[in-house]
């Protein structure tokens, strides 16, 4: 019996082995991630500074270059929210946990990580002690960088930490829902009459000063004093005077007890401030900010951004490289698209700066983006089209993009599909087969497209998938015993056989023959919008829980976690016509999207 | 992204607080023109420490649910039933902003005409309307009352779709609709603006749970306090002696609010006024008997109240004691006094008392300038006798006969009452609380409104001891030239009295105008109390307040200020008896009848976090126009903030900021009117967001530097809906099918994690809530697919004819799907 359970132990850990080598070979080589959405910054004792960022945690040198960590490279996540420096390195607090770079070496490297809460703030204190502030699981202290965190006990309403000061060796607490508290006896209690949806705090002086949504405040024994009503994010001192970075006026600067200016050069949506010495860092929206060999708070000519590059958010929706692999141009749900060209990204004009992409897809140069408002046709000199309800969309919000062989352009809507060919609109009108009236179900929100050779059409809905041409169409469902769930997110043809990926049961195989189908449950989870690909015979899907990889014989998905920088991945597509094994220009990449930014690998053999 | 449910949110609103147990108005005297108060009547020496004993009342927001009253010609006059109670509320500084959805059934078989009436609290303001028309909902306008009235009537004659709700006296206030289809229900939703309860131990949103009169069960009344659900069945929160429900919103009260315009500041103040260590620990003793007059109200608005009127009455004639004199004058059209004179507080006389009041029905009128003369005769021997006379009046203070202005009746009660108090104790559903506030002000008197037998008590002994209860006098509040305090300061304010006020500070007068200032004297000795604008909490709603205040003040000259009253109310929609809602069926109506829209269509106007509908009608609308709508998909945050806002940020649960934008065509974007807009942000929910309730933040910072903070709650919901399904074989071969949505302890328990009791007492008190089935779809054995017709909430029926004969024991396939796209597939075999 022991030798069987050996064996089978061996068993297991060659498969484990032969695992972990397959999906390190889809790791990514290399992450594109935005690192202007710059959360947090510390200059740092040895010059240069780092930057808790929307895309990892940047570490910049005193002569301008950066390296970037992600999940990838151990941190805990790669939402870096905070920044703090102690030794020779930085803590820093993310989506998910805390960890501690050193920077003692050649390239900085994660040595340790505590907890698996968002940490929100970082805080050393004067005693050495290291403080993490959660997002929901309370505050932890360690009183030496390798101690065990220990939960401080609350009395207090707040669960989202969110800034954290010592005063007179007090130590006081901030949140986002609830009063300010501070640490009595080991014990948060709060303080009366608090602002309750703090965001900052800090020590100008001798007075704690908290930032809160609704303005600045002076806390005092004797109360809440109010300085000002802007949205403080960030509170730092400099000297006796004290800078505020501020969602909506950007970095302000001033004393306590006066007015503040505004600096002209800090964009307004300031999220941290940090001082040390003479050097300073903002972290705002759109980068960081330093300035260095400055006095006073009132040094506004001396920053200048510190540009980190990425792509216009880390939150990617779509994914499309033309077909020679030489442009992939990037969507993302909150900040338009770039595209990336000869390692170089520029944005699409043509589309808002805060506009959701939804899909993406090129027709020669000409490229296509689906957008909450309209279908944008942008095309090789830049210029770009919106098709919007009033030009016969059936909705503005558009969904999903397919481009037909015929040339036409197949959109889906929030309100049904229709096609775009030149200036001209027509809605698809889908029928049911043998029958002469319109199909009156819910076939409105239509989420994914593709088409097969033969010319037929596959609808991707939020009421089943469609398929059919000329206008005549069927329905495969849950009803219909097909589908497991009715909200097709994603499609993928490959010869006889459609892939359907849903929302939240995985992915179903419809194999057609001779007129008719059989469905087959291939599971997987949460596919994502657009998020399935056959490529070189092996189904790809990305789901809200890593990109999953299967081949026809195999019995269960392989998930990718180190494909790329976030987990819930949203597109994968294969860049270049390379061989698939070389290196350099050549090679043929594997991009990974995700809410996190994007990782590009090198694609496996065809 | 994840599935998102829900989008239930904050209103905006009006309103005006009263004080715990006894309101008051206040006014300004300019510092340079300081104006002295009456000197106080009691004659009064400092001996003996007096302090009330009694809790003090609670005030509550929500007074009970609505009643629709119809009629038809068939049917004739009918009440018909309310079969679902929705209240969100919400806290802005110490008022709730209320939404009040009301459904009622016309199980009749004819289109019905019907009247809706609303119980409105104390102290709270009607704020808005909406009203379903076409199962679309639509916001009501306030429009000047005739120029309402007029359209209303025009439109009814064109059989379309109109509501009108108007005041009709004192707190109520009747909605007119048309038409109320057979079999079809009706959706009435009011915005309330109205006080919380202030208590030493925090602020408290206070109800009286539904009694279910109007035929709504438990189970189907839901209530929600700042994005909390509230177990009204159980009486979640503390219950008051009274019977009010308790939910603390806050662990203290603010004394000073503010908002800001771009034209200056309005502030709303509570004047603690502080009889503490500070003052003499003395109160007054009486020297004296007293001579209690008490008018009792018999007019005909007053059948409901008398039980309490008479109650009252006999409460405050057993604590007279023996130095004591009393008489009683009852009073409609005319006024009739209890015998000659006065007489002493025996327990034959009391019981005379009692009959005589109980022998006078309640009919008529109410001409209380001729209650006010008659008690002053008496008065005049009471003042021969050595004693002091003490008025106290027990009605509605709803002057409907003879002299009807404030004003004027202020001018004949000084003149009948010579100087002595009026206390005027407000009963009925009527009442006038601006008349009565300024009765009692004027005579320093107190206004009281009791409720129940417990409060009778409180305000028996009130009234008895207001002699010996200590006071501020000669109060008078000082405050800068230009700023505009609508309502007259008392002149005396008793111990335990709660003196608001409200303000207006003109931006000119911003910089010096720092503060107000109470003063007085406290048995002799001097009182000063000071407001400072600066520490005032910010809020919504508080210009409304003022406007309320200053609607008062220019009703006590009756309709002489009508126009100035319809200004006020329309600038700042707060609605008076010269302004009434009114609904029409669409946009285009208003066009037509040239009423400018002020109010945005709900669907437009209320911030809301909302999916996407995913399988609207094809018309591209986003389909939810109500807050409790689930959809799926990427969520939107919809703010309602002006286009010229500086900026709307948005701070969600899971720690993310994002900047709203302003989107023009938003609404052309999803199939509407194109040129309205409003300010959007969208987010994803992350996959592993467990179920339950989240809150979103918003901060919009007006183009004039004013900060507001709004709080939007959201669902997140993955549980899937469960079917009871009966399958019944018809004569004619084919099969009726029956699905209704049975509640899971997984639902429940996602989203009500705090709920009590048994399974099927949570199905039945959270079925009103949380039934959220869209769609139900059959697949037969022979291939059909059916989709059922949705008869009613979580109730769906469908008939299934098979083509051919019927497989033994074959089965059917159900799919339910509800509003968040969740799924659940049931086999249910053939009977």
């Amino acid at each position: 019996m022991a030798a069987s359970a050996s064996a089978e132990a061996d068993a297991r850990a060659d498969a484990n082995a032969d695992a972990n080598a397959n999906a390190n070979a889809y790791a990514a080589k290399r992450t594109l991630t935005a690192l202007d959405d710059a959360r947090a910054c510390q200059p740092l004792a040895r010059g240069g500074f780092a930057v808790a960022t929307g895309g990892g945690l940047a570490i910049v040198a005193k002569d301008g270059t950066s390296r970037a960590l992600t999940s990838i490279d151990g941190l805990p996540e790669t939402r870096v929210h905070a920044v703090v420096e102690q030794g020779n390195g930085v803590w820093v607090g993310t989506e998910a946990g805390a960890a501690y770079v050193a920077l003692d070496g050649a390239a900085p490297r994660v040595t340790r990580t505590a907890l698996t809460a968002p940490v929100h703030v970082v805080f050393v204190s004067g005693s050495g002690a290291i403080y993490l502030g959660t997002r929901g699981a309370g505050v932890f202290r360690l009183a030496a960088p390798d101690a065990k965190p220990a939960l401080l006990r609350s009395s207090v309403s707040g669960t989202h930490a969110s800034a954290i000061a010592e005063r007179d060796g007090v130590v006081y607490v901030a949140y986002t829902d609830g009063p300010l508290a501070k640490v009595e006896g080991g014990i948060l209690k709060g303080v009366d009459r608090s602002p309750t949806h703090g965001q900052s705090l800090a020590v100008i002086g001798s007075e704690l000063v908290l930032g809160d949504l609704e303005g600045l405040y002076r806390v005092d024994p004797s109360g809440v004093t109010s300085i000002a009503s802007v949205d403080a994010r960030g509170i730092a001192a400099a000297g006796t005077s004290m800078l505020v970075a501020t969602y909506g006026a950007g970095l302000m600067s001033g004393s306590t007890r006066g007015a503040l200016r505004t600096d002209p050069v800090v964009p307004k949506l300031a999220r941290s401030v940090s001082v040390r010495g003479d050097a300073r860092c903002v972290a705002t929206t759109d980068g960081v900010y330093v300035a260095e060999g400055a006095s006073g708070a009132g040094s506004a000519a001396a920053f200048h951004k510190v540009p980190l590059g990425g792509p216009t958010s880390n939150d990617v929706t779509a994914v499309a490289a033309n077909a020679s692999g030489t442009r992939v141009a990037i969507g993302t749900f909150d900040s338009g698209a770039s595209i990336s060209e000869g390692g170089v990204l520029r944005r699409v004009h043509g589309l808002d700066r805060n506009e959701t992409v939804s899909g993406l897809a090129w027709q020669g140069d000409r490229l296509w983006v689906a957008t909450a408002h309209g279908l944008v046709r942008v095309d090789g000199d830049g210029t770009a089209r919106r098709f919007t309800s009033h030009d016969g969309l059936p909705n503005s919000y558009t969904r999903a993009i397919h481009v037909l062989s015929t040339g036409r352009v197949l959109v889906g809507t929030d309100a049904g599909a229709a096609f775009v060919e030149g200036e001209r609109v027509t809605p698809l009108l889908p029928f049911k087969k043998d029958a002469a009236v319109p199909i009156a179900s819910p076939m409105h929100a239509t989420w994914a497209l593709a088409s097969a050779a033969d010319g037929t059409l596959y609808l991707g809905t939020a009421a089943g998938l469609y398929f059919g041409k000329d206008g005549r169409f069927e329905r495969a469902s849950l009803a219909s015993g097909d589908l497991e769930d009715d909200w097709v997110t994603a499609l993928a043809v490959d010869g006889r056989d459609v892939y359907a990926g849903t929302y939240s049961k995985g992915v179903t195989r419809l194999h057609f023959e001779d007129q008719k189908h059989v469905a087959t449950q291939l599971g997987g989870g949460y596919v994502n919008t657009g998020g399935l690909l056959v490529d070189g015979g092996e189904l790809y899907a990305a789901t809200m829980e890593h990109l999953l990889v299967r081949s026809p014989s195999d019995a269960e998905w392989r998930a990718l976690p180190a494909a790329a920088p976030g987990r819930d991945v949203t597109a994968v597509r294969f860049v270049g016509s390379g061989s698939g094994s070389g290196s350099g220009s050549e090679a043929r990449e594997m991009w990974v999207a995700s809410r996190r930014g994007i990782g590009i690998g090198i694609a496996p053999a065809r | 992204m994840k599935k998102l449910d829900f989008s239930r949110f904050l209103i905006l609103a009006i309103l005006v607080s009263g004080c715990s147990g006894c309101a008051r108005g206040v006014g300004t005297t300019p510092a340079t023109s300081a104006v002295s108060a009456l000197p106080a009547t009691a004659a009064a020496s400092a001996t003996t420490l007096h302090s009330a004993t009694l809790p003090a009342p609670v005030h509550a927001a929500f007074v009970g649910e609505g009643s629709l009253e119809a009629h038809g010609e068939k049917t004739g006059k009918t009440k018909l039933a309310l079969q679902r109670l929705e209240v969100a509320a919400v806290t802005t500084g110490d008022v709730t902003e209320m939404t009040i959805e009301h459904e009622f059934m016309n199980d009749s078989d004819e289109r019905l005409e019907g009247t809706f009436r609303f119980p409105l609290p104390d102290g709270a303001m009607l704020t808005g309307l909406a009203m379903e028309i076409d199962g679309k909902l639509m916001d009501g306008e306030l429009v000047e009352r005739d120029k309402a009235r007029k359209a209303y009537e025009q439109i009814v004659d064109q059989m379309l779709d109109p509501a009108l709700l108007e005041w009709e006296n004192g707190q109520t206030f009747k909605l007119r609709v048309f038409p109320i289809e057979p079999k079809k229900a009706k959706r009435v939703v009011l915005k309330v603006v109205a006080p919380l309860h202030r208590a030493a131990d925090g602020l408290f949103f206070a109800y009286r749970p539904p009694t279910g009169d109007g035929g709504v069960s438990l189970g189907n009344v839901s209530l929600s306090v700042d994005g909390r659900s509230i177990r009204t069945g159980k009486g979640e929160g503390q219950r008051a002696a009274s019977g009010e429900v308790l939910v603390k919103v806050a662990e203290t009260a603010p004394a000073a609010l503010v908002e800001r315009t771009s034209d200056g500041a309005y502030v709303f103040a509570h004047v603690d006024p502080s009889f503490g260590s500070a003052t003499p620990a003395v109160a007054p003793i009486a020297a004296r008997g007293q001579a209690l007059i008490v008018m009792c109200d018999r007019s005909r608005s007053m059948l409901e109240a008398r039980a309490l009127q008479t109650r009252t009455a006999s409460l405050l004639l057993s604590k007279l004691d023996a130095r004591d004199r009393f008489t009683i004058v009852t009073s409609d059209v005319n006024a009739r006094a209890l015998g000659a004179g006065l007489h002493e507080p025996t327990d034959t006389e009391r019981a005379g008392a009692l009959t005589f009041i109980d022998g006078v029905t309640p009919d008529g009128a109410s001409d209380l300038g001729k209650a006010f003369a008659a008690a002053g005769a008496i008065a005049k021997e009471a003042v021969k006798q050595g004693l002091e006379p003490v008025f106290v009046y027990i009605g509605d203070a709803t002057p409907t006969w003879g002299e009807t202005r404030a004003s004027e009746l202020q001018r004949i009660a000084g003149e009948s009452f010579g100087g002595a108090p009026l206390h005027v104790v407000v009963l009925g559903k009527s009442s006038d609380e601006a008349t009565a506030r300024a009765l009692s002000s004027a005579t320093h008197g107190r206004m009281l409104r009791p409720k129940t037998d417990e409060d009778a008590q409180r305000v028996a002994e009130q009234i008895v001891r207001a002699r010996v209860t200590r006071r501020i006098e000669d109060v008078k509040l000082v405050a800068a030239d230009g700023i505009d305090v609508p309502l007259a300061v008392p002149g005396t304010v008793y111990e335990g009295d709660d003196v608001t006020l409200a303000a207006f500070v003109p931006k000119d007068k911003e910089k010096e105008a720092l503060g107000m200032k109470l003063t007085g004297t406290i048995a002799g000795q001097p009182f000063e109390k000071a407001i400072a604008f600066a520490s005032a909490q910010s809020a919504r709603d508080v210009g409304k307040r003022w406007a309320k205040a200053r609607i008062e003040q220019l009703e006590h000259d009756g309709d002489a200020h009508k126009e100035a009253i319809v200004k006020t109310s329309l600038d700042h929609g707060v609605m008076s008896r010269y302004t009434s809602f009114l609904v029409l069926e669409s946009e285009e109506a208003y066009a037509r009848l040239q009423i400018a829209r002020k109010a945005k269509a709900p669907s437009d106007g209320e911030a809301r976090v909302s999916g996407k509908d995913l399988e609207g009608n094809g018309d591209g609308r986003t389909a939810s126009i109500s807050p409790d709508h689930l959809q799926p998909g990427d969520p939107e945050v919809r703010i309602p903030a002006p286009a010229d806002a500086q900026s709307v940020v948005v701070v969600f649960p899971f720690g993310e900021t994002k900047s709203a934008s302003w989107e023009n065509d938003a609404h052309a974007a999803h199939g509407g009117q194109s040129g309205t807009g409003w300010w959007v942000a969208r987010f994803l929910v992350d996959a592993h967001t467990p179920d339950g309730t989240y809150e979103i933040v918003v901060r919009i910072t007006h183009h004039d530097g004013r900060v507001e903070i709004m709080k939007l709650p959201y669902i997140v919901d993955t549980q899937r809906p469960n079917l009871d399904v009966t399958v019944r074989a018809k004569r004619n071969g084919s099969f009726e099918i029956r699905a209704t949505q049975k509640l899971t302890q997984a639902e429940i328990d996602a989203q009500m994690p705090n709920a009590v009791g048994t399974i099927e007492e949570k199905r039945l008190r959270y079925a009103s809530v949380l039934t959220d089935a869209k769609r139900v779809e059959v697949r037969a054995p022979d291939g059909q697919l059916l989709t059922l017709t949705h008869l009613r909430l979580g109730e769906f029926i469908g008939t299934w004819t098979p083509i051919g004969a019927v497989t033994p024991h074959g089965k059917l396939r159900l799919v339910a799907v509800d509003r968040a796209l969740n799924e659940r597939a049931i086999d249910v075999e053939l009977p």
